[in-house]
């Protein structure tokens, strides 16, 4: 369970990108985050993913709070229970499609037997295991966000973010995608998925909406 | 005209854009070009200094046993200023050829007897010149009386050969247990002064006459050249002859002196175009994705040929001008302290503005040529 | 994350990136090996001098002459009195020979008699001098026995070393150790007190005496010229290495050395005092014979070489001055542009931590691959510089012996001496610069770093 109490974060003197963000996430929950370009998702999910700070506020994962872990804590706890999907990919081009997806696992700590079959079973789950020794510069948007997801998935990782997954696909891979990720739900991950199209947040379980970096509505789908 | 004006225009907003890359290397640049200018000054006009330094100076000489006419032909050819000087002979060493009246003139009578082996290859040496014009019997010295010749010319002096009884035209052999010479007197000459010997004969006797073993004719050059070419010389001459060496350490330790500062004139152009070919790429590196998508736009690759030869040209200059200015600085710090050591009253080190033009340009020209093979892939590029 | 991993993944992306990070390992290689090239020919060209001055430094001597009174005591020389006083001047080493006139029974006055002559006593046993004619210390060759012996034969002489001055100049010194670089006193120690002696290896053999030198020291010594005591219960104090003899300056001097002071000097009918005033550098002397060279031309004498020397230590001068203001310069200016590379380098590689750090890798093993990273780098770039330089230097040896017939000497002193100074300040800066640089950047949020 994830809880977040009043979140504030801002640039400069005037630009607030969140003005008090509370919010509870349950275990196993899909919740979409929709609003328009600026309001504040993205720093929101960024957050909670602890890849970026925030200026005020707490957050509870499980009853531990981000501002008490270390940077060794806090880095382990990144690889172990969050995986994060990036809207523009983020993979590393000139890495193979096994080796962007082996970094969680090394950095984990797995041996070289375990991340291999960790890595095959997540790139079958995700229909790439037929490209495993593709570089990822030569694969197209799909093919990428798939990646992206494995990689984001092979350490097991209890909770998945994903920031836009879908914002630079086409129609047919945006629908692989959230399949995708409807599947992963089934399974018992939660998800927050960031996205602008409304048709993309209807697979989720709940929908609340950002507008000037404040909650507007919560939506039950 | 107005294309090429917009093109200058972006050429400008791209200086402006990344004026801390363009800032740093100009520094670097400007600094190496300092450095690479005052070592090429030095390289330069320290010889022609250091010359004159040395021609001033006494040299040691060369041995050259059992001298023959093909060693005076080769060297009197070399760029060097030769001298010739030859051990003297005694006549007692000749005692048992000489006929007994001549025996009895030399015991009677206490003159120099001295045969000097010396012949000169110029006439314009000082001891030609006063036996020639002291010359009160018989012929000059000239060139022709250098080659070989069954009977050898010998010019005597005047109270020499009243003593000994001999005239102009007359035949004397000189034996010992070694060597049989003849010789018949082509001039007898007045010394006037005390300073010439009491005979002299051509140089190239000098082996057939010598008959102790080691000693050999000895030559002193002079450099009146430059020192490249007078190592060179020595260096071919010692494929062929024995040169005592010891002399050449002030030459050699001159010549490691510039060849240190030319091999470091040249790494220095070498790190300073690497630096510049370098800023180049890091330039075209960074903004790949902008020239892509500017090619992408419209803009022919001449166009950005153009701008970044521009661009880089600007940067060049402006190194080029610190470095000018800061080589300036380091010749005369140079200049300074090797006036503390040698009296080198006109020094300069500087460059002329040719050599400095011609660096320059050389410099345009690869940071232009690196540019022109520089190739724009839209699609890659601007994915990056 | 282990370190091995580190390891593992560090190389992975030395052979994935290759391509984009050419220019950079160009950029270092260059550095280095530019620095590697240069720090080698400043070293030869620096040895090279070295050992054209030091092969006889002990030249740079000025050889004064002090006439004594009647009664052995020194009179003033305004030439010394000058000399003192001036810059420049190293310590002086005063002696003299001592004259054999009364003591062998020669009409005229000699230095020297043939050793065949001399019988050595110690400690009452008698030794007769033979002669070997088997070196010549001036020549510095081999003889081959001669039936001439008075041109070749060993002279027994005997100089004095004053007890006020030095034995030995610095410049003496430093020549006998560029040479030999080996102990001076085989054995005991230098002249100290009154009737003291030191002699060398090479005139005891002439004695007979090959071994047990050490049993020697401290025993009294005397020597007999045709039954006349030249010397008598002098005491065996050192014995020097016969190799000094070869010391340019010191060819002629006795290989039996005594104390002097002015008793003895009268005693032994002594007529002058050699004063050796060295000076420190070839580049002085000009300065200083020009000073007193109009006024004392009776009083001294130097070597001839001396002022070619004085130019070759100005060239050697010149080319130190150039070195050290130049490595400055471009040191300054390598620092820059490894600074300006390591930026442009770390900016390229943000996005790459940023991934790493998202996906839960800790700053310190980020920082621990980038370390490996350049290391390897820099080990690669190293040994190629090095390669590299070793071929360049050949070249250039081959190329100055066939133009100029000169041959510079690549030693390979020089050659490590160059590596480790370059590979050292390279590989410093080069860490020192990239961990500040890049722990600056991976200390950033990770949103910042990925969008940098």
């Amino acid at each position: 369970m994830i809880e977040c109490y009043d979140i504030i974060k801002q640039y400069g003197k005037d630009c607030k990108a969140l003005d008090g963000i509370s919010e509870d996430i349950k275990d196993g929950e899909f919740l979409a985050i929709i609003g328009e370009s600026g309001s504040g998702k993205s720093t929101f999910l960024n957050i909670l993913g602890m890849i970026d700070t925030k200026d005020s506020g707490a957050i509870m994962f499980d009853g531990i709070n981000y501002d008490d872990l270390s940077k060794k804590e806090a880095a382990q706890f990144r690889n172990q229970k969050l995986g994060y999907i990036f809207q523009n990919f983020y993979l590393e081009p000139e890495y193979t499609v096994y080796k962007n997806v082996e970094i969680p696992l090394l950095i984990a700590g797995y041996s070289e037997k375990q991340r291999k079959v960790m890595i095959e079973n997540t790139l079958k789950k995700v229909q790439m295991k037929h490209k495993i020794n593709q570089l990822a510069k030569n694969l197209s948007g799909g093919e990428k966000q798939r990646v992206c997801i494995a990689r984001a998935l092979v350490n097991e990782p209890e909770v998945i973010l994903a920031d836009e997954p879908c914002g630079n696909l086409d129609s047919q891979n945006t629908q692989n995608i959230l399949q995708i990720l409807k599947q992963l739900n089934k399974e018992g991950k939660t998800i927050i998925m960031v996205t602008h199209s409304k048709s993309d947040a209807a697979i989720a379980d709940r929908c609340i909406t950002f507008k000037d970096g404040k909650i507007m509505n919560e939506k039950t789908v | 005209m107005k294309k090429l004006f917009n093109l200058l225009i972006l050429a400008a907003y791209e200086f402006k854009l990344n004026k801390k890359l363009f800032a740093v290397n100009v520094v670097i640049c400007g600094m190496l070009f300092g450095v690479m200018l005052a070592m090429a000054g030095l390289a330069c006009n320290i010889p022609k200094e250091i010359q004159d330094e040395i021609l001033n100076s006494e040299f040691g000489e060369i041995q050259i046993s059992n001298i023959d006419y093909k060693d005076i032909e080769y060297i009197t050819k070399l760029p060097l200023e030769i001298e010739i000087v030859a051990y003297e002979m005694d006549w007692s060493m000749f005692e048992e050829s000489l006929n007994e009246k001549q025996k009895e003139i030399n015991a009677n009578i206490d003159i120099d007897t001295s045969l000097n082996f010396v012949y000169y290859f110029s006439d314009d040496t000082v001891e030609i010149s006063m036996i020639n014009e002291n010359l009160i019997s018989g012929e000059k010295w000239s060139k022709e009386d250098n080659e070989v010749q069954e009977i050898n010319p010998l010019w005597i002096e005047e109270s020499l050969a009243q003593s000994m009884g001999l005239n102009v035209g007359d035949l004397v052999r000189f034996s010992n247990t070694d060597c049989n010479v003849d010789f018949y007197v082509k001039g007898i000459y007045r010394d006037f002064e005390h300073s010439l010997a009491a005979s002299y004969v051509s140089v190239k006797l000098y082996g057939t006459l010598i008959c102790e073993q080691g000693k050999s004719i000895m030559i002193r050059a002079r450099c009146n050249t430059s020192p490249y070419t007078f190592l060179t010389t020595i260096h071919s001459l010692k494929k062929d002859y024995f040169i005592v060496d010891s002399w050449g350490n002030n030459i050699y330790a001159m010549f490691l002196l510039i060849a240190f500062v030319g091999i470091c004139a040249g790494l220095l152009l070498l790190i300073t175009l690497s630096v510049v070919v370098d800023f180049i790429h890091i330039y075209l590196n960074l903004r790949q994705k902008f020239w892509a998508i500017n090619k992408a736009l419209g803009l022919t690759d001449d166009n950005r040929r153009f701008i970044c030869s521009f661009i880089s040209f600007f940067v060049i200059l402006l190194s080029y001008g610190i470095g000018i200015l800061l080589s300036k600085g380091l010749s005369w710090y140079f200049t300074e302290y090797i006036k503390t050591l040698f009296d080198f009253m006109d020094l300069s080190l500087n460059l002329t503005i040719g050599q400095s033009i011609m660096i320059l340009v050389c410099s345009l020209l690869f940071g232009f040529v690196i540019l022109w093979n520089k190739k724009i892939d839209i699609n890659s590029d601007i994915k990056g | 994350m282990k370190k091995s991993e580190c390891f593992h993944l560090a190389c992975y992306n030395l052979k994935t990136f290759k391509k984009s990070r050419k220019q950079y390992f160009i950029s270092i290689f260059m550095v280095t090996f530019f620095m590697m090239l240069f720090c080698s020919v400043s070293l030869i060209i620096r040895q090279m001098y070295n050992n054209i001055i030091y092969d006889r430094i002990s030249t740079n001597n000025i050889d004064i002459y002090l006439s004594l009174d009647l009664d052995g005591k020194e009179i003033s020389n305004e030439a010394s009195e000058l000399l003192h006083k001036m810059e420049g001047i190293e310590n002086v080493s005063l002696g003299a020979k001592y004259s054999l006139v009364n003591l062998s029974e020669t009409e005229e006055e000699c230095y020297g008699v043939n050793i065949e002559e001399v019988k050595c006593l110690i400690n009452g046993k008698e030794y007769v001098g033979e002669d070997d004619y088997s070196f010549d210390f001036t020549e510095e060759k081999s003889i081959s026995k001669r039936e001439d012996k008075e041109r070749f034969s060993v002279f027994f002489s005997v100089d004095a070393v004053d007890l006020e001055s030095a034995m030995f100049t610095e410049n003496m010194l430093k020549e006998y150790q560029y040479k030999f670089d080996s102990n001076m006193f085989l054995y005991g120690r230098e002249i100290q007190g009154e009737k003291e002696l030191v002699i060398s290896d090479y005139m005891l053999n002439r004695f007979g005496i090959y071994e047990d030198y050490d049993s020697l020291l401290n025993q009294k010594i005397s020597f007999k010229v045709n039954q006349n005591m030249v010397l008598e219960d002098y005491t065996i104090v050192g014995i020097i290495n016969s190799d000094y003899f070869r010391v340019l300056s010191e060819c002629d001097r006795s290989q039996v050395l005594i104390s002097g002071t002015s008793d003895f000097y009268s005693e032994f009918e002594v007529k002058e005092l050699i004063q050796k005033v060295g000076i420190g550098t070839f580049a002085d002397s000009e300065k200083i014979l020009d000073s007193i060279e109009t006024k004392y031309d009776d009083y001294y004498y130097v070597s001839s070489t001396i002022y070619m020397f004085g130019m070759i230590d100005k060239f050697q001068l010149i080319c130190k001055r150039v070195i050290s203001v130049f490595i400055v310069i471009i040191v300054v200016a390598m620092v820059i542009k490894l600074i300006c590379n390591v930026y442009i380098n770390r900016k390229s590689r943000a996005y790459y931590y940023g991934i790493l750090k998202a996906m839960g890798m800790e700053e310190q093993e980020i920082i621990r691959i980038c370390f490996y990273e350049l290391l390897m780098i820099l080990c690669f770039c190293m040994v190629l510089a090095v390669i590299l330089t070793f071929l360049v230097l050949k070249a250039l040896q081959y190329i100055i012996e066939q133009s100029v017939g000169y041959f510079i000497a690549v030693s390979i002193q020089e050659l490590v001496a160059a590596i480790i100074l370059t590979g050292g300040m390279v590989s410093l800066l080069m860490i020192v610069i990239s961990v500040v640089m890049n722990v600056d950047l991976i200390r950033k949020s990770i949103v910042d770093v990925i969008n940098s």
